[in-house]
């Protein structure tokens, strides 16, 4: 198993190697890392608004590019909240806790230099996680029918709607608006146009495009104008020497590194429990293991350390039900998808068999990507540094040409703009009453396939709804979501214990 | 503000509005024949959808109520007033793209939704957005125009 592992990934890395993939993927992690560090820019929005570029791109190049957007911002990310004290990126809100203490004793060189590290081990373990589990799955994941690819989406969305930020109730009401959504449109099994209401431009459903720039560009700049303070940067002076940690510090990192990034890959594994869940539980766990806790929240390294090194092992861990099983994790894996579903790829346990370019290029690419993204960081640290101090009063008008531009670009259809604009303004209402409009566009993503799923399970057992709970895998994926929904309900309305960590309750303008 | 803690205001409105959706989704849905379990029409999957979403909006008014009954009614404010000024000079930014891209192309497009919308920032000044419009939709209506091909010309007069 390991050599055929081996000898895929061989094929992988001659996919990524190439001179345009690997291209790219530098241009994908370089923008990621620009966004990271970019207080109120977001990575939902940064592949969204990149999405329609990908069009005349052969798909392994883009979907290399829009991944690397994604891990490219986690590294951007931290330098964000060590340096500023600002969880620009919702996984790195606890880094803040240690990293911005650090920075004022003087230290944000180590603590960068930690989490370069600690990154890059996190990072590399998720991908060999990825390497030997996603062919395991594929090979059970081959074997399901129709009804248990609709039980195994139903575990998905309500892992995916109820454990990320927020009200759980209201997560999954989001999720079902999302599912609501991509209904619009002809209907694929008899022809009937639905909820189009007329307008000919909707029987080909909602533009995913025009959806995730409406609820992640627009409706953000909707709530963040005048909203957002001036950074100040004064701590921020970073020289290339000071980033080496001493010995000793990395002695003290060392295992909090390793602890979370064995945290990180569990939490990829569970469905919905993204790296920002991942960073908080790795946390949690060194300062329960610490000796003295009263360090943490003061400048401990392995504060810094532990949640960086669970965030990009999660990151990367978050790529296997996606490409393996066709099921998104959370909503930039959703939008990824859709990435895929565009080129014309169907996702799913088929994908690593007849798109291994894809799958094993991807892969490779991580390393490669994250290769890039240390050598991007650790000499230039003080580019990024100065980029933090764009004032959003730039960024955003700016950012709203490219949403314009974008969505008109993928159909040549100004109608599209109009669309994103009322959907942006609809979003602004729904995160004015505090809704979280992710899951929306996980909903969205998974809605044709599970109406399908389900009306194909319904044929075969005659409308029998027992067929769910007979089939052994599929009764395990419902009894699965089933816990899920009781310990929710335990958890959130039996006990109402205060959460372990505080998370801010504003985690940044975007996402 | 739009961050801050959701009150009892909030989750009400919210299951409203949520229920309300739900409805929609059934009085619509229902249009197009629901069938059986078994032999499915169209608007089996919307209105199941619809009878989930009210089902979600009543949980929630119901937990936002009980939730009053324990806070008691003076939370204060209940709502957000959005930034109107920011709100017109978006909304109407993304407008005059529309407007100015079809009868004057893509660079006065460019020109015209990055210039309204940096208006709506209140620190900015007229001095600065002409600045960052002028950058903006040169460098970008070329970047698009040569480098991406986009199906839009630079300069056009009345409707295309």
């Amino acid at each position: 198993m390991i050599s055929t592992a081996l000898s895929d990934l061989w094929f992988g890395f001659g996919i990524a190697l190439l001179p345009q993939n690997l291209l790219w993927c530098f241009i994908g992690v370089l923008i990621g890392n620009i966004v990271g560090v970019l207080p109120g820019m977001g990575v939902l929005a940064a592949i969204s608004i990149l999405l329609p570029l990908t069009y005349s791109l052969p798909p392994v190049a883009a979907i290399l590019m829009l991944a690397g957007i994604y891990y490219g911002a986690q590294y951007g990310g931290a330098i964000c909240a060590i340096l500023l004290n600002l969880p620009c990126h919702p996984p790195h809100a606890v880094t803040c806790l240690d990293g911005f203490p650090l920075t004022q004793q003087g230290k944000a060189g180590t603590a960068l230099g930690i989490t370069m590290l600690a990154s890059f081990f996190g990072a590399s373990f998720g991908i060999m996680e990825m390497i030997f589990f996603a062919p395991v799955l594929v090979r059970l994941a081959i074997q399901f029918g129709s009804t248990e690819i609709f039980s195994l989406m139903l575990l998905g969305l309500l892992a995916g709607s109820t454990l990320a930020k927020g009200s759980p109730l209201k997560g999954v009401g989001m999720t079902v608006l999302g599912l609501l959504l991509s209904v619009v449109g002809t209907d694929v099994t008899t022809g009937v146009p639905r909820f189009t209401f007329g307008i000919l431009q909707l029987t080909d459903g909602v533009e995913l495009v025009a959806l995730a720039l409406g609820l992640f560009g627009i409706a953000e700049f909707l709530k963040s104008v005048n909203r957002t303070l001036p950074v100040a940067t004064g701590n921020a002076t970073i020289r290339l020497k000071d980033m080496r940690p001493s010995r000793s510090e990395l002695r003290q990192a060392a295992f909090p590194i390793l602890r979370g990034t064995l945290v990180g890959s569990l939490c990829a594994l569970i469905p919905g429990t993204g790296p920002t869940i991942a960073s908080f539980v790795a946390y949690a766990t060194e300062k329960k293991l610490a000796k003295d806790p009263s360090r943490f929240g003061r400048g401990a390294i392995e504060g810094v350390a532990a949640p960086e090194a669970s965030t990009h092992s999660s990151v990367q861990g978050d790529f296997i039900p996606t490409m393996s099983l066709g099921i998104p994790g959370d909503s930039v894996m959703a939008l990824l998808l859709g990435a895929l579903l565009i080129q014309g790829i169907a996702p799913g346990p088929q994908l690593i068999k007849e798109h291994p370019d894809i799958f094993w290029g991807l892969i490779a690419s991580f390393w490669i990507g994250n290769i890039m993204l240390l050598v991007l960081n650790v000499p230039m640290i003080g580019i990024w540094v100065k980029l933090l101090k764009i004032p959003y009063r730039y960024l955003y008008p700016s950012a709203l040409f490219f949403i314009c531009i974008g969505v008109f670009s993928t159909n040549n259809d100004l109608f599209q703009v109009g669309e994103t604009l009322v959907i942006g303004i609809i979003g602004y209402g729904f995160v004015a009453l505090r809704f979280e409009p992710a899951p929306i566009l996980l909903g969205f993503i998974l809605g044709s396939r599970l109406e399908e799923n389900f009306r194909r399970s319904m044929l075969i057992s005659h409308g029998d709804l027992m067929i769910f709970i007979d089939r052994p895998i599929s009764a395990g994926f419902i009894l699965l979501s089933v816990v899920l929904i009781l310990a929710q309900v335990y958890f959130r309305v039996l006990r109402r214990k205060p959460p372990l960590i505080r998370v801010p309750t504003d985690e940044g303008a975007f996402e | 503000m739009t961050d801050g803690p959701s009150s009892w205001a909030h989750d009400l409105a919210a299951g409203c509005v949520l229920a309300g959706v739900g409805v929609g989704a059934i009085v619509v849905g229902q249009s197009y024949g629901i069938g059986t379990l078994q032999r499915m029409e169209p608007g089996f999957f919307p209105v199941a959808l619809g009878v989930i979403l009210i089902g979600i909006g009543l949980g929630l008014a119901v937990s936002a109520l009980k939730l009053r009954a324990r806070q008691g009614h003076a939370t204060t404010p209940l709502f957000d007033v959005p930034d109107w000024r920011g709100w017109l000079f978006i909304v109407g930014g993304v407008l005059s793209f529309l407007v100015f891209s079809t009868y004057g192309g893509l660079l006065p497009g460019a020109f015209a939704c990055v210039f309204i919308s940096a208006m709506g920032d209140r620190t900015t000044t007229w001095s600065r957005a002409l600045v960052l419009a002028g950058c903006v939709a040169v460098a970008g209506s070329i970047f698009f125009a040569y480098v991406l091909k986009v199906q839009m010309p630079l300069f056009t007069w009345g409707p295309a």
